[in-house]
């Protein structure tokens, strides 16, 4: 394999970023050139780690498909919540017109990938639906699942808890010898305790590596390859099958280097020219670039040198995003910036933040001693009641009364745990709103009046959308509720006032065009596909609309009925009627038939239009080998096309979850909504959409409603919206809720902590950790600006600690 | 004497790692400095002394530790003579009597005699109660004697020890074999007397002396005024056939400098051997006093604070003499002889025969009866006034000007026209005695040192005093360098924790305090007040500090000490929310109804620790608690459901408080 000629292979396949290329390009080089089993995608949330994968198979597929050995079974192993991402990625055919892009089959559009295309096209999902019966085959003397495909499936189909009842399908995936496995947030399987974790270490312990999990090929993707600990990062390069001895020299190497570096934090607030600071910084250079045993292994090579090997990550410009955090000021509520490597404390403590006073102070402080109370119950008594999660129970209350009444620590047999149930229910019958409630709705609020000042500006800017994460499932039904009164009173108007100034007499009176117009529409659709096909192809039937989230009243209509029933809805909501009549206003056109035609036309009937036809053409009327007329397997992709579509054709609240509360298309729904110009301006989401999932299109504003306290799922957080593929312009506005004096102090603190050094450790935001010291005029006066910068790095030191694993 | 006693070591020992709640020490000369490195910073930051206090005369020098309490006894009559150190425990005393003063002499310098003394339970030599009973008399004497010295305050607090020392006293029950210890003071009786009651009609064979100083030849003196003579001859009940020498005198040096008797000497002859210490090999210079009567069958010690003078020994401080005090032991004759003494405290190598001429005789110099005296001068941080207590003597004196010693130039703070002979007492706003320090912006003092300069009628300045001020603090660990923290350190709820953190950690919380400050300085950014700080920080305060309160409690079973201890921290805690207005009124709400309700569990639990809870009820001051309760405001400026939660908790509080108080009130009436 010596001779690869990786310009040339990677030549095959063009993908939109250079970074992307040069991940693509190192990592073949890691499998072809220096034969590595696997290894690990680490770029930062956002850079297209699900493309580099791709591109990577695709290209090994390419170099292998005239050898003995092809690329013939991939298997994608990605959580339930991203299925569906996988699925519009990898089974999505190349769009014919360049303005709709998706999926990553554009990339593998010319005729030499005919075969991989078919591989893509054949995704299929492993699970219940799908038992796979009769298309076992077996192969080197086993039973495999068949080949020449793409599979997806859940990582708790394959931890082996049930081994007893899997399906035959499940138990050929185990056996199945995998031509290239790719694992999606990756990070999830580093704990052995964990269900996940059996996934590849099927007896909890690093030894039991050897019976997880296998493929030929590993590529592991997560944009944080540790969470809290460094040795989640060598269970994560356990995974891609790093050998054991360099795999030792690595955990050897980390824990050296976290040692330097707490040693050198200690020495932080020294002067830089210090000889104790000075010698901490050498030392972690020496151990990052020259030895990582500091001296203990003779010839050992430094730390990033180990590390590169096995680990890849492109790195952002942290200047996309505006942090702040939400302080009381004049009776309302401002942004107070601030960046992420700054000493936080002080700006902490001299900001108000959100006070909690007077009645929040008094149930909060109540809380508390229940809370203790409880713990002190708890060890007193033999019995086997463990003592409560103090922390959890208090981030209830700082999250919303609602959260709280429900709380468990409430319906304890407490005398204290009785009066402050009675002192919350009253707060909540007052109708008191809890201060973080009422501090989102404010910053909420003046969103909405800038992103309307804008509109009033630059009629075609769109609406720039607010994601909201917050972990807590009755706050969040609060929320929504208390979000869609201010949102509402706040745009309602501006939508009468619009349509009226476009030249309607009032909202009926616009919706009334629109379906007219609609109506109108719907038949030019039908004349176009009843001149495409057959007319038994444009008939669906209940059976197959099962489960796509549309009723049919009876047994088969024409598909475009369906949909244009549906676009009737969609298309006389407010945002609709509002982006119509700012659009027409923009064009300088007349809100006449003729204008909402053309806008309805460009907008909705065009892409309905042809969304149709590919389902008719690639679906419905397709012809298998077989001569069945519409196989499983194509009913099956029809049924989530058709899904898709009239997720997009729904008509959500202003205010949507996307939760564990919701069923999974609901939740889909959302989120392609939300990705949409139209309603929901808001998402609240929950833990169930921290990771993996897109929802950048047309977000400017990320309200971090609670903390998490792992680094690594805010930045998984953040990373929803600052990616590839954000349409809205300038930094990303991130902002931090946070009650005064409360716990939530403590854990911002933490996180804000930990995530500088993980920062230092897997080399991030090079970009804003340089800058500073060149920032600085020379003639600045120095002086408390000295003293402040001390406690952080300078740009000499970031350059000697930082660990580069940049491709 | 040979044996080294440390004292700090002693009350080391003493302390078992727990809190030290009081100290106290008599003093002739005090070295503030030295006593502070050696004895009080130590004690103040290990074992969480508040409020150490000093009643000292002779050459004070009071130093810049502003955590000790300096207090000067009136010089008007005999010497103030007395060391005495006593520091209080949970349920123990510590006593220590002898020779040592605190100062550089005493605290090493000098070869002293110190008996350290601890009374506990489960002390296994056990000293009589009546030794401690008689130690707390004496204090209460001198406490009578500063009225008009010093301020309300400051004699307040040395009652508190006093009452402290008595509560662990009433607990302490009689040692069933104890020594024949004694403590014997001047204030009633001459010590003199109080020896040969002591020694009974056992007839005296010898007598030993260890004295650093002697009475002077005076002519105006009758011969019945050498107590040499005296001792040698009437003053005590001599066996007809006692051998000579029947007196051994210990003395420092015969020479130049050293005042012995010489008169007294030359006429009693070979009656008396001197022994001198000038030539031996202990560097350290004597400072030790002790008498030993050696009868036929019994053999009595006296030693403490009396030289060999009449002023001590022979005129009780009603009659003119010193305030002196000491212990006293009789044991029989096998036991304690000439000999043995001699050994057991070395006297034979530290002592050599002198067999030279007699000194000089030198006369003494005229003592002066003072003009006016300062006892104290208090400084009140919260009102910033100046108290300044003392007493004029002399006819001449018209005016009093305080001056603020800033050392190149001095500032007038008072000026106090005064007539005549009195008890002194001005009062002076003396905002003056403040500044900003530079480094946190918090106010400190100035300077400590204050001259206060008597004028005659003609404007001529007759005489001048220097003294360093007190100041008013609760907590002697608010107190860092100059610094007033006061309130704002130490708020009411932080209070509330000290129970469970260790001395050490909350010198060390306010320290980084103030370097909190310093740091917000230098940063130009403004402090949020503790209160501010954080919610979660003041409930771990008031709960933690309650519950650690509880469990204290509960582990001693309610001791009396302990009761008293936790109302005058429940009683500070309250306090302090009463005066800081910065308070939030949430939290006031919280802390009133929290406090009650645990002053609710207390009282209720009490009968179930004490046979008899009426003595457990006296000595909580139910009274004092009842107004701290009631005094702290709940505003109205939070909802009145909040209010009125607060307020009905406190009632119940007050309820069992009052019928505790009814109670307590029987034992005490």
């Amino acid at each position: 394999m010596d001779n690869v000629d990786l310009d040339q292979l990677t030549s095959f396949i063009g993908l939109d970023r250079d970074h992307q290329m040069r991940a693509v390009r190192a990592a073949l080089e890691a499998l072809l050139a220096r034969e590595q089993r696997g290894l690990v995608l680490a770029d930062e949330v956002g850079c297209g780690k699900t493309y580099e994968a791709l591109a990577i198979t695709a290209l090994l597929w390419r170099h292998f498909r005239e050898s003995a050995r092809k690329i013939e079974r991939v298997l994608v192993v990605a959580e339930p919540a991203l299925m569906q991402k996988w699925f519009d990625e990898i089974e999505a055919p190349p769009a014919k017109d360049k303005s709709a892009q998706r999926g990553f089959q554009q990339y593998v559009a010319s005729e030499e990938w005919t075969g991989f295309r078919e591989m893509l096209r054949n995704a299929t999902q492993i699970g219940h639906k799908w038992d796979g019966e009769g298309s076992g085959r077996r192969e080197a003397g086993k039973f495999q699942v068949p080949a020449k495909r793409v599979y997806l499936v859940k990582p708790l189909l394959l931890s082996g808890d049930r081994t007893g009842d899997a399906s035959p399908i499940v138990r050929w995936l185990r056996r199945t010898d995998w031509d290239v496995i790719i694992v999606d947030e990756a990070h999830h399987f580093t704990n052995l305790k964990s269900a996940r974790g059996r996934v590849f270490f099927p007896a909890s312990t690093p030894e039991s590596r050897d019976r997880g999990l296998m493929g030929r090929f590993l590529l592991a993707l997560t944009a944080t390859p540790f969470q809290l600990a460094s040795r989640e990062m060598v269970n994560l390069l356990r995974v891609v099958l790093a050998p054991n001895h360099d795999l030792e020299q690595i955990q050897d190497g980390l824990i050296k280097y976290e040692a330097a570096l707490d040693h050198f934090y200690v020495r932080r607030r020294l002067a830089p020219n210090d000889e104790g600071r000075r010698r901490a910084v050498e030392r972690l250079y020496g151990l990052r670039t020259v030895d990582a045993s500091g001296g203990a292994r003779a010839g050992a090579l430094g730390l990033q040198a180990l590390l590169r090997r096995y680990l890849i990550r492109n790195v952002k410009d942290a200047r996309d995003r505006d942090y702040s955090l939400t302080e009381r000021s004049n009776g309302g509520y401002e942004r107070r910036p601030f960046a992420k490597l700054d000493d936080l404390r002080p700006i902490v403590k001299a900001s108000p933040l959100i006070p909690l006073e007077g009645d929040d102070a008094w149930v909060y402080l109540h809380l508390r001693d229940v809370l203790v109370d409880a713990h002190q119950a708890s060890k007193g008594a033999e019995g086997d009641e463990k003592p409560s999660f103090i922390a959890g129970d208090l981030r209830q209350c700082l999250s919303s009364y609602e959260q709280l009444q429900e709380s468990a620590i409430l319906a304890k047999k407490l005398p204290r745990a009785e009066e402050t149930k009675k002192i919350v229910q009253d707060v909540l019958s007052r109708g008191h709103v809890h201060p973080k409630i009422a501090a989102l709705c404010a910053v909420v609020d003046g969103i909405v009046e800038r992103e309307i000042a804008m509109l009033r500006e630059r009629p075609h800017a769109g609406f720039q959308k607010i994601l909201v994460f917050n972990t807590l499932m009755r706050t969040a039904g609060a929320l929504r509720k208390a979000l869609n009164q201010t949102v509402e009173a706040r745009i309602g108007p501006f939508v009468e006032e619009q349509v009226r100034a476009a030249g309607w007499a009032n909202m009926d009176d616009a919706r009334e065009m629109v379906r007219s117009a609609l109506r109108k529409e719907r038949e030019v659709v039908r004349e176009q596909l009843g001149a495409q096909f057959e007319a038994r192809f444009l008939r669906v039937t209940r059976e197959l609309l099962e489960g796509t989230g549309l009723e049919m009243k009876s047994e088969s209509r024409e598909v475009v009925d369906v949909m244009f029933e549906r676009a009737e809805n969609h298309c006389t909501q407010p945002l609709f009627l509002l982006r119509m009549a700012l659009w027409l206003r923009g064009c300088e056109e007349q809100a006449d038939e003729f204008g909402v035609q053309t806008f309805l036309m460009r907008h909705v009937g065009d892409r309905l239009g042809r969304s149709l036809a590919t389902i008719v053409d690639d679906y419905l009327d397709d012809t298998p080998a077989q001569g069945e007329a519409f196989s499983e397997e194509n009913q099956e992709r029809a049924r989530r096309e058709i899904a898709r579509l009239a997720r997009v054709l729904a008509h959500p609240e202003y205010v949507a979850r996307f939760d564990g509360e919701q069923a999974s298309d609901q939740r889909e729904m959302r989120r392609e909504c939300f990705n949409r110009p139209y309603a929901p301006l808001i998402l609240l989401v929950s833990k169930v959409g921290e990771e993996g999932i897109d929802l950048q299109q047309h977000t400017r504003y990320l309200l971090h409603y609670d903390v998490e306290w792992n680094p690594a799922k805010m930045e998984q957080r953040e990373g929803r919206v600052d990616r590839e593929g954000r349409r809205t312009q300038g930094a990303v506005n991130v902002q931090f809720f946070l009650l005064k004096d409360t716990y939530e102090e403590r854990i911002f603190h933490t996180v804000m902590q930990r995530d500088a050094w993980f920062q230092v450790l897997i080399g991030s935001k090079r970009q804003e950790l340089a800058k500073g010291v060149e920032d600085d005029p020379e003639d600045e006066p120095k002086g408390e600006h000295v003293e402040e910068e001390n406690g952080r790095l300078t740009a000499e030191e970031r350059d000697k600690v930082m660990i580069d694993l940049r491709p | 004497m040979n044996r080294e006693v440390r004292l700090f070591d002693e009350i080391d020992r003493f302390a078992r790692g727990g809190e030290i709640s009081h100290a106290i020490a008599l003093t002739f000369g005090y070295d503030g400095d030295a006593a502070a490195e050696r004895i009080w910073t130590p004690l103040i930051e290990k074992y969480g002394v508040r409020h150490p206090l000093v009643i000292a005369s002779g050459i004070v020098e009071e130093g810049t530790a502003l955590g000790v309490h300096v207090l000067r006894a009136p010089k008007a009559s005999g010497v103030f003579h007395p060391k005495l150190f006593l520091a209080v425990r949970e349920d123990a005393v510590f006593a220590a009597i002898g020779s040592a003063n605190l100062t550089r002499g005493g605290l090493g310098a000098n070869l002293e005699m110190l008996t350290p003394i601890v009374f506990a339970r489960d002390e296994e030599s056990a000293p009589p109660r009546a030794v401690l009973r008689d130690i707390l008399t004496f204090l209460g004497t001198i406490v009578d004697g500063l009225a008009s010295h010093a301020a309300a305050h400051s004699i307040g607090k040395v009652r508190e020890v006093i009452r402290a020392a008595h509560i662990v006293l009433d607990g302490l029950p009689e040692p069933r074999r104890s020594s024949d210890l004694r403590f014997v003071h001047s204030y009633d009786k001459p010590l003199w007397e109080q020896l040969v009651e002591a020694h009974g009609n056992d007839v005296v064979t010898h007598v030993a002396v260890v004295s650093p100083f002697f009475e002077k030849d005076d002519p105006a003196l009758e011969e019945g005024d050498s107590l040499l003579l005296y001792a040698l001859g009437e003053g005590l009940p001599w066996a007809q056939r006692a051998k000579a020498p029947r007196c051994s005198l210990h003395v420092v040096a015969v020479g130049d400098g050293s005042d012995l008797p010489r008169a007294a000497l030359e006429s009693s002859g070979s009656v008396v051997a001197l022994f001198v210490q000038a030539l031996s090999e202990e560097p350290r210079r004597l400072h030790a006093k002790l008498i030993a009567v050696f009868g036929k069958k019994r053999t009595t010690l006296l030693w403490g604070s009396p030289n060999f003078t009449p002023a001590a020994l022979l005129r009780s401080a009603h009659e003119g003499g010193n305030v002196e005090c000491g212990l006293a032991m009789t044991t029989s004759a096998a036991q304690v002889s000439p000999e043995a003494l001699s050994g057991e405290l070395d006297l034979n190598k530290l002592f050599h025969l002198h067999d030279g001429p007699l000194p000089e005789a030198r006369m003494p110099p005229r003592r002066q009866r003072p003009i006016f005296e300062v006892g104290e001068a208090l400084y009140d941080g919260e009102t910033r006034v100046l108290s300044i207590f003392g007493e004029v003597w002399s006819q001449k004196v018209a005016r009093m000007v305080v001056l603020v010693d800033l050392g190149a130039n001095k500032l007038t703070l008072a000026e106090a026209p005064l007539k005549g002979p009195g008890p002194l007492h001005i009062e002076a706003l003396a905002g003056q005695l403040e500044e900003m320090d530079p480094e946190t912006g918090r106010r400190r003092l100035r300077s400590l040192n204050v001259s206060y300069v008597a004028f005659d009628a003609d404007g001529q300045a007759i005489a001048e005093q220097r003294a360093r001020i007190n100041v008013r603090f609760e907590d002697a660990l608010e107190l860092r360098g100059n610094l007033l923290l006061g309130a704002e350190a130490l708020s009411a709820d932080a209070l509330l924790v000290p129970s469970a953190a260790p001395p050490e950690a909350r010198v060390a919380a306010l320290d980084r305090m103030i370097s909190l400050w310093k740091a917000a300085r230098h940063g130009e950014q403004t402090m949020i007040t503790r209160h501010q700080a954080s919610l979660d920080g003041f409930f771990r305060n008031v709960r933690g500090g309650l519950d650690a309160r509880w469990e204290g409690l509960q582990r001693r079973r309610g001791s009396c000490f302990s009761l008293m201890r936790w109302s005058h921290d429940l009683r500070r805690a309250l306090l302090a929310a009463t005066k800081d207005e910065t308070m939030d009124p949430v939290r006031r709400a919280y802390l009133v109804a929290r406090v009650a309700s645990h002053i609710t569990r207390v009282l209720a639990a009490i009968p179930g620790w004490h046979n008899d809870p009426e003595r457990a009820f006296s000595v909580l001051d139910a009274g004092e608690l009842t107004t701290a309760l009631d005094a702290v405001s709940l505003s109205n400026s939070v909802r009145p459901e909040i209010t009125m939660d607060a307020r009905a908790a406190r009632d119940r509080g007050l309820a069992v408080l009052a019928s505790a108080g009814k109670s307590g009130r029987k034992v005490r009436g």
